[in-house]
């Protein structure tokens, strides 16, 4: 796996039911197809890209690049960044 | 009796192929009961679910002219959808367990009400839709003649359905870490749906405006009772975001109430006091997406596929449904059911469109004249009453006013496009 992808899809949430990820709020709630088989489907924040979605900061189709991010309890997830 | 177990799968029409349904016309829905509603439980035993249940059940009752011994199967859909009463204490019996405070089983109706002729029980999963599948096979099956269908779901003190984990694992690990569920599955889908079309948010507007209108014509309802005023498209426009794009106007209000429905053969029907409602078809629907986000396209097909399966088990064409009730809890999902149908000839992408048309009760597009959940609060289930109420004319001011207020055919279902159950009725068992 080349670790990169496209963004298939979005919503932007202001009012999550995981409680850990009110303070957060609001946060891009971005769907990653991979580029090796876009039927595989993965979640992302999209870090490092804002959340205005009234400016169409978040478009289908961007090229974005996995990256890892610690979590509050230490442990690595998978997370994806716009390719510049 | 053994404690009733959820029916088996061999009780459902799910595949599509299966012919005309084999009962078809010989199975009737004859009464309703519905309880009060109300946005929470105050913790007033007297308006727990379980004696909301009760309620309905002798309004059902009363509704049909019939008494409790008469009844010989219950069919429950025993989970209600708002949030458990644990931890708290329980209570003394009959509210010494979530039987009652947070859901209601057959068994628990059964044994609180004293029906004391009852020898057939079953449960049906999620939705009232589902056990009233079951209960329309029940009959046709003959493993009963006279069979009520109840659900009572409630509403906890406290913000609802909050998920405090802080570690995930299993299958939530892809998902909840990012706090992926429901809500922004659907508006996720919508958005997709808006892309691939052209269209946008605010155009599901009038979608919205008009259920709250048919819900202020429905006087079981929750708005109808107790929020009574008009729903404007700025009140629309003007909602909080959940998630973007889904406002808090496209989620649906939890409420606390409960309801109850009579079937039975159309021989015994010839007794009660209502016009009988036939049973065409029932359906499920079960789709399985190739990830864990369904795709637009996946919510294409598993909605068209619902509308094969609707027309062929009931022998129907789209333009033979005069009352149509897909389910609105999100509100921006019911376009993959009204285009998957094609109902009144809308296709995929022109849900938009036709929204903008005149879809009111008193025009010649009544969709979905029962206000769903969106405007009358949380049940699943008011898309089913109307249906029922308009084939026996007794709508009121919902009557819709095609075939001089004399609709012929009814369909309603809930609750996603890949996992819903469906009911198709007729005012002809032919």
């Amino acid at each position: 796996m080349s670790g990169r992808g496209k963004v298939h899809g979005y919503c932007v949430s202001y009012d999550s039911r995981v409680m850990i990820l009110q303070e957060i709020q609001p946060f891009n709630l971005v769907v990653i197809e991979l580029d090796e088989d876009p039927d595989i489907k993965m979640l992302s924040h999209l870090p490092g890209t804002p959340t205005s979605y009234d400016k169409n900061e978040v478009k289908s189709g961007t090229p974005v690049q996995v990256v890892f991010e610690t979590t509050y309890n230490g442990q690595k997830v998978a997370e994806w960044q716009v390719v510049a | 009796m053994a404690p009733t177990e959820m029916a088996p799968a061999s009780v459902y029409r799910r595949d599509e192929g299966l012919g005309v349904w084999e009962h078809r016309g010989k199975v009737a829905v004859v009464a309703i009961g519905q309880a009060p509603t109300m946005r929470r439980w105050d913790g007033n035993l007297e308006t727990a679910i379980g004696a909301l249940q009760i309620t309905a059940v002798e309004r059902c009752l009363e509704d049909a002219g019939i008494t409790l011994d008469d009844v010989d199967g219950v069919v429950a859909c025993p989970q209600g959808m708002g949030d458990v009463w644990r931890p708290r204490e329980y209570f003394a019996p009959p509210y010494d367990s979530e039987d009652g405070l947070s859901g209601v089983s057959s068994d628990w109706i059964v044994a609180n009400m004293g029906m004391k002729n009852v020898k057939f029980t079953s449960h049906g999963p999620g939705c009232i839709s589902n056990a009233l599948t079951v209960a329309a096979q029940a009959v046709g099956d003959g493993k009963t003649n006279t069979c009520l269908v109840i659900r009572a779901t409630g509403n906890m003190p406290g913000r609802y359905h909050q998920n405090p984990a802080t570690a995930v694992g299993g299958n939530g690990q892809w998902t909840n870490t990012w706090g992926w569920e429901l809500m922004p599955q659907i508006a996720f889908g919508f958005e997709r749906y808006c892309e691939k079309y052209g269209t946008n948010h605010d155009r599901n507007a009038p979608f919205v405006v008009n259920q709250h209108r048919n819900g202020l014509m429905f006087p079981e309802g929750f708005y109808y009772n107790h929020r009574p005023e008009p729903f404007t498209t700025e009140d629309y426009l003007s909602g909080r975001w959940l998630q973007w794009p889904l406002n808090i106007w496209d989620a649906d209000l939890p409420i606390q109430t409960a309801v109850a429905y009579l079937f039975t053969t159309p021989e015994r029907a010839k007794d009660m006091k209502q016009k009988p409602v036939y049973v065409l078809n029932h359906v499920m629907q079960r789709g399985t997406p190739r990830s864990y986000v369904e795709t637009l396209e996946e919510s294409e097909a598993f909605t068209d596929s619902i509308a094969k399966k609707v027309l062929e088990g009931s022998g129907l064409t789209p333009s033979d449904i005069d009352v149509y009730n897909p389910y609105d809890g999100y509100t921006l999902f019911t376009q993959f059911y009204l285009e998957g149908m094609q109902w009144h000839g809308v296709k995929r992408g022109e849900a938009h469109d036709f929204y903008a048309g005149d879809i009111t009760v008193e025009g010649p597009h009544p969709f979905s004249s029962s206000g769903g959940n969106a405007g009358n609060g949380r049940t699943r289930w008011w898309n089913q009453t109307d249906c029922i109420q308009q084939l026996q004319e007794r709508a009121g001011k919902r009557q819709v006013h095609i075939k001089n207020g004399r609709p012929e055919t009814a369909v309603a279902g809930a609750f996603t496009p890949g996992t819903s159950d469906w009911m198709v009725y007729g005012t002809s068992p032919d």
